[in-house]
Parts: structure tokens; C-alpha cells; sequence
């Protein structure tokens, strides 16, 4: 029965995708920085309306992918596609909005001039008073882009990317640095941009920024896709679960991958999580003293990718 | 296809960018003045001499903007975030080119107007409307294989190196061309080289306005020559640095 339910799931999001429009395409991409593979073969797509969150290690080709994407870099060989069309071509970014990684704003330039100067770019842009308090600015609206903070100016080049009222904002890494206030901020506005139908391509270091906004999660490693699917789907990709025994558990038991001692506690990695509570029940521990626990999506992120090397 | 909205945005934004850094508008607008005070205006007794030396400090001024801000600028900011992100926003390279040239050229107008009114009102120059209406554009006209020479240092220094390179050109420059005195009163061997540096026929095609000779085009066939030669290694750099940043 859950079968057949699952089959119908997956029958259900396969017909969704493929009706979904493709705002951007990355197909058999190689790009090579002086002999360095920085993306092999890589595969890609983002979908309308979709926050796609870009996660792997540094040097995975995340931020290599998005050069391509935004006409920053052409490809050695492959396609890449942006709203059906060549990134490389100026029209073709009309409606696209991004967020570059190392901001360096020119110091003389103030707040809102930055702000218009974008604004400037695009047909139907964003109020400039709206983006400043969506984006916490308004008190540093009469500053130059050389007095902000770090995290000030951070949240401006995140401010840069919505500012035209895009069809697609590239994201590379927007809340490094920030503080927790900060990046509930931008995760804010990047949900409501997204509820007024907007779509969001973006990489991060933090899992919890992935786990907190992804509704599909690309993990890549190598310069490919090395993973696919929404957050849930990355947690059970290897089936792991945590199984936590108070007490010791000496005995080796089959179908356990790892046994780590956390002080009163044992905790049981393993996939077959029945087998491995039925030989602990066997063994006459107290069914209360078991407790089941799903792995983070941290620990998932390094299974995935500590497998792939 | 050019968006007006969009240039005159990226013409503001250049323009009011450089006004903001005092090391550079006060070195590009206010230098050639306070050179032309020193040496410039001391010599000029008659209305004629005083226009000569007038135009020679104007040819200075405008060659010190093509150099610091094609040169300086190019090489400073060609590889920085910023200018990616500039490069990602829907506008194409020719806004971009128009707005630097548009800025360079407010800069241009500005140093020389200092020049001309101090040359007016503090020394003997009295250039008629007729006088400059032909002056300036062949000012700005031969100014061109500097702005190529400008852009082939933005593109072949390095961002530390510019600054002090485009200095080191300038100035030799000036002084063989007889920008700052006249050719005549150069030491030997710096005379000797004079007719075959760049800034020596950017200096005749202003003097014969002023004097009201006949157009030198032997000087204007060695402009064009610089021109073009400066054309190719400024393409040369410029390939290079698409090829190195953004392929």
C-alpha cells in the first residue's frame, strides 16, 4: 500500500515538473579554469517558483555555476540557458536580479544611489523606500557604501538583487556574515518574494539556511549534481537513522553501522532500523529507554558527499 | 539597442564617483591651473604668447584625465566584484564605454575651463568665442590616442603599478612635447626627441589655433599614427583581460 502510494507521488511530481516552466538550464556542462575542472558534466535546472538552494564544499563549482548562469562566464562545451536564451546576451538578463558573493561597493557611492542605479536597469522595478525597510536600510539610507558595515553591506547587495522586480534572483551565498537577525531579514524577503511569484536560485555554507528555505536542494560535489530533491529527501537518501539506547549496549549488533558512547547513551547509526530495535528489545532493554531519531541534515551533507570522495 | 534612461544613469554614477575622490579631481582639475601659474604664467607677456602657453597647459591638462582615468581607472577596478556585478545587470558594453567616455570628458572640460579662465583673468590670454569654439574640439579631438594609450595601461598594469606608471609616462611626455615650455627651450637632447613624441603634435595642432597658422597635417598624420598603434595594444589588452576574467 505505501508503495503504490509512493509511485503515485512520484507519478504526481514528475507531471508537475514537466508542466512547471524552466527558467534556466544547465545541460553537460565542463568548464575548466587553467587545467582545474571546475564543473564536470554538470546538470541543472530551476524551476518557476522554486527557492533551488546549491549546496557542497567549497570548490564544489556552486558559485562556478552561477557565473554561467548570469553571462559572467561562457562554457567550454554544454548548453546553459537562461529564460530559454543566452545569459552572455545583455536583453537576456532584463529580468533577472542577483546577488553577488564579495561585495566592494564603490565606497563614494551612497545607499540609494546604489539602490537607483540598479533600479535604473529594469522596466517595472521596486519602490526604493519599499526595498529599504524590507531589507533594514532606512537608517543608513544616506550613507555612502564606504561607512556600512559588513553585515550592512551585505544586506545591500542582497537588497540589489530584488530591486528590479526580477522573474529569477541569483543568490550566491547571501547571508555569509550576517548576523541572526540579519539573515531572518533576508530570509524574510526572499519568502515573499517567492509567495508573489517569484523564483530564487541560491548557495550557502549553512544547512540551516538550506533546511529553513529549499523546496528542492541540489548538493554538489566535483563540479556535478551529486544529489537532488527536497530536504526531507536528502535526510532519508542514505535511509540513516539515529537509534539511541540509554544505557550501554556492549554487544555488537547486525545491521548497526556505528555505535558512538555520548555519556549514559549509546547512539546507533543504521539503516534497518526494526532489525536493530527487535535485537535490542531481545536483549531486555526497556522499550522506553529507545528513542528514534531522524540524522541532521548536516550529518546527511557529509555521508553524501564523504561517500562521493 | 541603448536605454537613455540607463546611460545617463551610468554617466552620473561615473562622473560623480570620480568628483567624490578629492586625490583625483583635485589632481586632474586643479594641477594643470596651479602648473600654468608657475610656469606657465610668468612668460606669457603679449596676448599671443600668453595664448600659446595657454593652449600648452590645456593639451596638459586634457592628456593628465585621458591617462589617470582610462589608464588609473581601467587597471583599478577591471577584475573587482564590483565591476562584475555591473557586468551581470542587463547593459551592454557600449552604455558602459559611452558613460566613461561622457565622464572623461566632464573631467576634460572642467580642467580645461580652470585653465582658460585663470589664462584670462589673472593672465594675458584673451581667447574670443571663435578662438575656443575651435580650440576645444581640437583638443578633444587629439586627445584620442591618449585615451587608447590610457587604455592599454588600465589593461597591461596591474592596479598598484597604474597609478605610478601613468605618471611616469605623463610627465616625460609633457615636458617633451614642450607642454610646459616651449620646444625651443628644452635641453638638447630632450629637443632632439621632441619631434617624435606624441604630446610634441598634440601641442602644434593647438598652437597653430591660437596663432591662426595653417593646420600642421604632418602633426595630425602622427596623432593618427600614435592612434592606431595605440588602438592595437589597447584591443590586445583588452582581449586579454576577457580572456583571463570573464571566458
Amino acid at each position: 500500500m505505501s508503495l503504490l502510494l509512493e509511485a503515485d507521488r512520484i507519478a504526481r511530481e514528475y507531471s508537475q515538473a514537466a508542466t512547471t516552466p524552466r527558467l534556466a538550464q544547465l545541460t553537460n556542462v565542463v568548464k575548466t579554469y587553467r587545467g582545474f575542472v571546475a564543473l564536470d558534466g554538470l546538470n541543472l535546472e530551476v524551476r518557476a517558483g522554486e527557492i533551488l538552494v546549491l549546496l557542497g564544499p567549497n570548490g564544489a563549482g556552486k558559485s562556478t555555476a552561477i557565473k554561467l548562469l548570469t553571462g559572467l562566464r561562457s562554457a567550454d562545451s554544454g548548453s546553459v540557458r537562461l529564460f530559454g536564451a543566452d545569459p552572455r546576451a545583455t536583453k537576456t538578463r532584463r529580468e533577472l536580479g542577483v546577488t553577488p558573493q564579495n561585495v566592494d561597493f564603490p565606497p563614494m557611492l551612497g545607499v540609494t544611489e546604489i539602490i537607483d542605479l540598479v533600479r535604473a536597469h529594469y522596466a517595472h522595478p521596486v519602490g526604493t523606500e519599499a526595498l529599504l525597510a524590507q531589507f533594514e536600510l532606512v537608517g543608513q539610507r544616506k550613507r555612502s557604501a564606504g561607512g556600512l558595515s559588513g553585515g550592512e553591506a551585505r544586506r545591500l547587495a542582497v537588497a540589489v538583487a530584488f530591486a528590479g522586480a526580477p522573474k529569477l534572483a541569483v543568490l550566491d551565498e547571501p547571508t555569509t556574515g550576517l548576523d541572526v537577525e540579519s539573515r531572518r531579514a533576508v530570509w524574510r524577503a526572499i519568502r515573499s518574494y517567492v509567495a508573489g511569484g517569484g523564483t530564487v536560485l541560491l548557495t550557502t555554507h549553512y544547512l540551516e539556511e538550506a533546511e529553513a528555505l529549499a523546496t528542492r536542494i541540489i548538493v554538489m560535489h566535483h563540479g556535478r549534481s551529486f544529489f537532488e530533491g527536497s530536504v526531507e529527501q536528502i535526510k532519508g537518501r542514505l535511509g540513516i537513522k539515529k537509534v539511541i539506547v540509554h544505557g550501554d549496549v556492549s554487544t555488537p549488533i547486525g545491521d548497526v553501522l556505528e555505535v558512538q558512547r555520548e555519556n549514559e547513551r549509546s547512539v546507533l547509526r543504521t539503516k534497518n532500523v526494526d532489525a536493530v530495535i527487535e535485537a535490542l528489545l531481545q536483549r531486555g532493554v526497556r522499550f522506553d529507554d529507545i528513542e528514534i531519531q531522524p540524522v541532521s541534515l548536516e550529518e546527511a551533507f557529509l555521508d553524501l558527499t564523504g561517500a562521493a570522495s | 539597442m541603448m536605454s537613455t534612461a540607463v546611460l545617463r544613469k551610468h554617466i552620473w554614477i561615473d562622473t560623480i564617483e570620480l568628483i567624490r575622490v578629492p586625490m583625483y579631481s583635485v589632481s586632474t582639475i586643479v594641477f594643470p591651473t596651479l602648473l600654468y601659474l608657475m610656469f606657465g604664467l610668468p612668460y606669457g607677456h603679449t596676448t599671443e604668447s600668453a595664448q600659446i602657453i595657454m593652449a600648452s597647459f590645456c593639451a596638459y591638462a586634457v592628456i593628465g584625465v585621458t591617462l589617470f582615468q582610462f589608464g588609473v581607472s581601467i587597471a583599478t577596478t577591471r577584475d573587482s566584484p564590483w565591476e562584475q556585478y555591473l557586468r551581470i545587470l542587463p547593459v551592454g558594453p557600449a552604455t558602459r564605454l559611452t558613460a566613461q567616455v561622457s565622464a572623461a570628458l566632464f573631467f576634460a572640460s572642467a580642467s580645461v575651463g580652470v585653465v582658460i579662465l585663470t589664462a584670462t583673468f589673472v593672465g594675458h590670454a584673451h581667447p574670443d568665442f571663435m578662438l575656443l569654439a575651435k580650440l576645444i574640439p581640437t583638443l578633444l579631438l587629439g586627445s584620442i590616442p591618449f585615451a587608447l594609450l590610457g587604455i592599454t595601461i588600465g589593461y597591461s598594469c596591474g592596479r598598484r603599478s597604474a597609478l605610478p606608471i601613468a605618471n611616469l609616462i605623463y610627465l616625460p611626455l609633457s615636458l617633451a612635447g614642450g607642454l610646459w615650455m616651449p620646444p625651443d627651450a628644452l635641453p638638447k637632447f630632450i629637443r632632439m626627441l621632441s619631434p617624435f613624441v606624441p604630446s610634441r603634435h598634440y601641442g602644434e595642432v593647438a598652437w597653430a589655433i591660437v596663432r591662426g597658422t595653417p593646420t600642421p597635417w604632418a602633426s595630425w598624420l602622427w596623432l593618427i599614427g600614435y592612434g592606431l598603434v595605440f588602438a592595437v595594444t589597447a584591443y590586445v589588452g583588452y582581449r586579454r583581460d576577457e580572456g583571463r576574467n570573464y571566458a
